[in-house]
């Protein structure tokens, strides 16, 4: 309404000039998160808005042989869009199942990334595939892991006039590449999870396994992942038991039910490929 | 604020306030009324347009956001060759849509096509998985797309 | 065709009228009480604020047998309940004013429950009785028990609520997108307190409605219509769809206990229905839903000794009626999940069961009248039953539940069977009491217009009257015009619900064209024709006893359901419906295929997903983010058949998906899980609950 101003800078030494008169200014990029629970016919807007739809230096992807670079920008299909040869497969899937079309051409990896009320999507796959990010100020710029991007508790690990640039996701491949959706596929709903599961073998060893969940709670383990890294292959039904049993704990108080039960045999579902049932 | 963009082909510009959605911008300043103000949460797609040859509810675009795009709407498309492939297609599939909901799925048709000539069920469902609406009749919609695919890459190739 | 894909359209919202106001209803925000006062802000010139104290006429919308106030006066009975309206030209400004207003209200108890309900919550009570139900029970070898709920269903129809009043010369022109323009035209005139003549109501398109504006338009061409005389300004109404979600009516939800009396052999012998449905506040069609369920208590089986007993009870939440299948899906639903129940106690499959305790022809109805008509359950259920491979996967299924070990053995699956009718031409209580009519005048170059106020917003319906009038008259269809709605040129053609565009409409039309055809070898044209829709002779009604036949005629269903439930995620999908349908004489078979498909998922959708709850007597504001209808990804395949006939008549089909889908699909899931599910939709948490505790 009356008095709200937006501010749409093309560089990104626009954007860090305007926010640093502007600090607590709301960034804008796809939208999709702010809008979605708005119905009403004027969309409510803190006083000053920055929209960084219109800077390319973020809103491009790049890549070496080591690592991909996504501008956090991009909106879910122009990820997409890189192809299934470029994206690595778990973030590929992952982002197969992320809402509707029209909103994949909206929201954009940034947004998803920074959404506080619970962690979205892409989350899970990127910070399995232990993704960094790229955090900009007018002076320089760090790189920080996605756990400290957001906090367990929502916190975001930026400052102001600070921006997420870019996420850089290193190019490890993995033989065991897998990721679920549950509950709506279409919309964030408190029954939505995503689930991510990427897994590495070397010489008949179990070498690199990674696993996490997201639903009302973001869930991963670092020490349950290293209870079976380094077993043999495949797995015992022991081995299983014993990894499936050490997440159940974990997940006592941390979910719902109904999630804990979906998490538990979506992780026994994906171990079943390390076993000799499923494992090639 | 006062923005520019490329509607239907023509550089136009808007007085709009920052918390404008662009479909409003769309039916009341250009009155462009083939995409529907219907929910305002991006859940029933009835306000599909074309952004940047994208398929977008405009109810989930602030209108500032619409600066230095390029905007088609229903009206515009239906003014295009492109479009006759897809009034071909559902005219031969036979289906009937409420009228409320179709410049949505005629556009989100188009933007499927336009990706890929020749999608397959799956690919037609999902693309056109954003649209909700009561008339949705999902083995006609398929035909329609399907229908409209063969119109296009006989246009186009001849075959 | 082309027109509306292009955008050509013309919906409450698409309607460009210079100088036109916008306005918001301001609503109570307790569920029960008296109003104290009524804040309201400073309002701007060029604003102005319509409370009950401003209305001219009468502050009441009458729909069948109940009434409402078309604005709250001094007690409250719903959250979200109208109190006034502000209109004004700047919506931003609307809104704020909007915000800035207040209803004090000093609360009284609501009445949230239906289930555990207090005398007075009751609006209409019915009961049939049938034969000697009690020495029947007595002589039973079993009783089958069985609770079954249905829950409220979002119609989510093409446009929300909206209205357009534009005042002029000592009357007012209406907009509205609604099923039924007389209806809104008496209420607006008795709103302003003027001669009806003098109220125009003109349809606009309304798209899907799913029978979610049969009443509730009136109530919102009337606040428009009120607005606009006191601004004396054009004036538009429209709902946002949150506002629509949360505050007007929804599927009323039901709860049916059935108890059934067995022979040895698993067959009925008689039977108990208790049927309760939840009307929500003021219960605008309750006559209308209860008696369609007490006639559809059995579903479609014969039951010799039968007792129904039925409340209907009001409650305050916003009010609860029809979506397509009023009544009887929920009847249906509860009769054929028994009719399963019973199969399975029997052991019997459960095709084999319905073909033996189905109606026949010369059977007794419920009501005491009898089954007119062949009844093609055979025909039916054996095609479905092969199109679907039924008997072989009902046996795998229930094989395969008592081996499987764990996820490794791959989904669950599971398949159901319902048989149901679409009752046309109820004889009840208000569809054709008055007289409604169609006319058609074909002039003197031979052109044929078609006068009726039915707003079909179907463009094939149309198609069907053009090529159906034309093949009779022999004109060129594009000769033929349908007059549009507007309610000083057409006649009152009465609701445009149950199928009666298809099944009144047509006929009137039929009739119309014959009678042209015997006068115009004998007059000159032009030559017009009116007539007037009348019952059957031969059918007996009584409409207080609810005794005799209830309807002219019915159409047969039977649906197939088959469901998988992922067995790592215990997410449930169905993965095919068959439905098959004996409808008479179909005059399109691809207009009634696409109808029918589109009517399976939403059928799907309510028994499976669309889950609505009230919460302190309000759906709660995050409910309408999270309520959706299946996606087209999301929806399942479906097949459509016809069974054969050469029948003449014809009958309405948009219902049987609702009637007889639910069931099937619980009954699929029943077997999938070992559980037994009875209430729909299935509460979000089931499968995964009932999963765990196995």
């Amino acid at each position: 309404m009356a008095g709200e101003s937006v501010f749409i800078p093309e560089t990104l030494a626009e954007f860090f000039t305007t926010s640093a008169r502007l600090p607590d200014a709301l960034i804008f990029a796809g939208g999709t998160d702010i809008l979605r629970t708005q119905a009403g016919r004027m969309i409510v807007f803190p006083r000053n808005v920055i929209s960084i739809r219109e800077i390319d230096e973020i809103s491009e992807a790049s890549r070496t042989e080591r690592y991909l670079d996504l501008g956090a920008a991009m909106t879910i299909a122009e990820v997409a869009d890189l192809g299934e040869k470029v994206v690595p497969p778990v973030l590929y899937e992952t982002l197969k199942l992320f809402a509707v079309p029209g909103i994949r051409n909206l929201a954009t990896v940034g947004g998803n990334l920074l959404c506080t009320e619970r962690r979205m999507d892409l989350f899970v796959p990127l910070s399995i595939l232990d993704a960094r990010v790229e955090v900009r100020r007018a002076t320089g710029s760090r790189w920080i892991p996605l756990s400290r991007l957001v906090a367990p508790d929502g916190r975001i690990g930026i400052d102001k006039g600070e921006i997420v640039a870019h996420i850089r996701i290193p190019s490890d491949l993995f033989e065991l590449n897998l990721a679920r959706k549950v509950g709506s596929h279409h919309y964030p709903d408190p029954a939505t999870g995503v689930f991510c599961c990427c897994a590495k073998t070397s010489k008949g060893i179990l070498s690199d396994f990674r696993l996490a969940f997201a639903g009302e709670r973001y869930f991963r383990s670092r020490d349950i992942e290293n209870v079976i890294n380094g077993k043999n292959l495949p797995l015992t039904d022991r081995d299983v038991e014993t990894v499936l049993d050490a997440y159940r704990e974990e997940l006592a108080e941390d979910l719902g039910p109904t999630l804990r039960q979906q998490f538990v045999n979506l992780t026994g579902w994906a171990l079943s490929y390390l076993t000799e049932k499923g494992y090639e | 604020m006062i923005i520019g963009f490329i509607l239907n082909g023509d550089d136009v510009s808007a007085r709009v306030e920052p918390g404008d959605r662009l479909v409003d911008v769309l039916r009341e300043q250009f009155r462009l009324i083939g995409a529907k103000a219907g929910c305002y949460a991006g859940r029933c797609g009835s306000c599909t347009i074309l952004l940047d040859s994208r398929a977008v509810p405009s109810c989930m675009v602030p209108a500032f956001a619409a600066r230095n795009t390029e905007i088609i709407t229903i009206e515009g498309f239906s003014q295009t060759v492109d479009y006759l492939d897809i009034e071909r297609g559902f005219q031969r599939a036979g289906i009937e849509t409420c009228g409320y909901c179709t410049a949505a799925k005629v556009l989100t048709a188009h933007a499927l096509l336009d990706k890929n000539p020749d999608p397959d069920d799956e690919a037609i469902r999902a693309a056109l998985s954003g649209i909700q609406c009561r008339c949705n009749e999902p083995s006609g919609l398929v035909a329609a797309v399907r229908e409209a695919a063969v119109a296009r890459q006989r246009r186009i190739y001849g075959r | 065709m082309a027109g509306r894909l292009s955008g050509g359209t013309r919906f409450i919202d698409d309607i460009a009228v210079p100088g036109l106001a916008l306005a918001l209803v301001l609503r109570a925000d307790s569920p029960r009480g008296r109003i104290k006062s009524l804040r309201l802000p400073d309002l701007p010139p060029g604003y102005a604020v319509v409370t009950a104290a401003d209305i001219g006429g009468t502050n009441r919308l009458s729909a069948l047998d109940a009434s409402l106030p078309l604005l709250a006066d001094t007690e409250v009975r719903y959250s979200g309940e109208p109190v006034a309206i502000i209109a004004g030209p700047d919506p931003v400004v609307l809104q704020k004013l909007l915000a800035f207003s207040w209803v004090e209200i000093e609360e009284a108890v609501p009445a949230l429950d239906f289930e555990n309900y207090m005398n007075d919550q009751v609006a209409r009570r019915r009961s049939l009785s049938l034969g000697d139900p009690k020495t029947a029970f007595t002589q039973a070898s079993s009783v089958i028990e069985g609770t079954y709920r249905t829950g409220p269903q979002a119609h989510c129809y093409s446009e929300p609520q909206g209205a357009i009043a534009v005042p002029g010369s000592g009357g007012m022109i209406v907009h509205s997108s609604t099923q039924w323009p007389y209806h809104v035209r008496d209420t607006v005139a008795s709103a302003l307190g003027i001669d009806a003549k003098l109220v125009v109501v003109k349809t606009a398109d309304i798209g899907m409605h799913m029978d979610g504006k049969l009443w509730y338009p009136s109530l919102v061409a009337a606040h428009a219509a009120l607005a606009a005389a006191k601004l004396g300004k054009p004036v538009k109404l429209l709902l946002t769809r949150e506002e629509d979600f949360r505050f007007t009516p929804k599927r009323a939800p039901s709860v049916i206990r059935h108890r059934t009396a067995l022979d040895q052999n698993g067959d009925i012998l008689a039977a108990e229905v208790k049927i309760l449905v939840n009307v929500g506040a003021y219960g605008p069609l309750a006559s209308e839903i209860l008696d369609r369920m007490c006639i559809g208590a059995m579903g479609a089986c014969a039951c010799p000794n039968l007792t129904v007993e039925a409340l209907a009870v009001t409650t305050n939440i916003p009010p609860l009626d029809a979506f397509n299948g009023m009544g009887l899906s929920q009847a249906f639903f509860a009769a054929e999940s028994q009719a399963s129940r019973i199969a399975g106690f029997a052991r019997r499959n459960p095709t084999e069961w319905k073909l033996r305790n189905l109606l026949s022809k010369n059977a007794i109805l419920a009501t005491g009248g009898s089954m007119k008509e062949d009844v093609p359950a055979e025909k039916i259920l054996q095609q479905i039953a092969s199109a679907s491979d039924f008997d072989r996967k009902y046996a795998a299924y229930e094989l395969l539940k008592n081996t499987r070990k764990d996820f490794s053995d791959g989904p669950l699956r599971g398949i159901g069977v319902a048989f149901c009718y679409q009752g046309n031409g109820f004889s009840g209580s208000g569809e054709e009491r008055e007289n409604y009519s169609v006319e058609l005048t074909l002039d003197k170059d031979s052109k044929l217009s078609i006068r009726t106020s039915a707003n079909s917003g179907s463009a094939m319906t149309v198609r069907i009257w053009k090529e159906l009038a034309g093949s009779i008259l022999s004109v060129p269809v594009d000769q033929i015009s349908l007059e549009p709605v507007s309610t000083d040129l057409v006649p009152n053609s009465g609701p445009s619900t149950l199928s009666r565009n298809i099944v009144v409409i047509t006929r009137l039309i039929e009739r119309c064209c014959h009678a042209i055809q015997k006068q115009r070898f004998r007059d000159p044209l032009p030559i017009t024709v009116k007539r007037v829709n009348k019952l059957p002779s031969a059918l007996h009604w009584n409409a207080a006893r609810l005794s005799g036949d209830p309807f002219a005629q019915y159409s047969w269903a039977g649906a197939v359901v088959e469901v998988e439930i992922d067995a790592v995620t215990m997410e449930s999908r169905v993965r095919h419906v068959w439905l098959c349908v004996d409808g008479g004489r179909i005059l399109s078979r691809d207009r009634a295929r696409q109808m029918l498909e589109a009517g399976c998922v939403h059928a799907v959708g309510w028994a499976s997903r669309e889950f609505v709850s009230f919460v302190d007597g309000k759906i709660p504001r995050d409910l309408f983010y999270r309520y959706h209808e299946l996606a087209l990804d999301e929806a399942p395949p479906v097949s459509v058949e016809f069974v054969e006939n050469d029948k003449d008549q014809i009958k309405g089909l948009g219902d049987l998906p609702y009637n007889c889908v639910p069931a099937a699909y619980c009954a699929a899931v029943s077997q999938a899980t070992g559980g037994s599910f009875e209430h729909i939709p299935l509460p979000e948490d089931a499968l995964p609950i009932h999963m765990e505790e196995e």
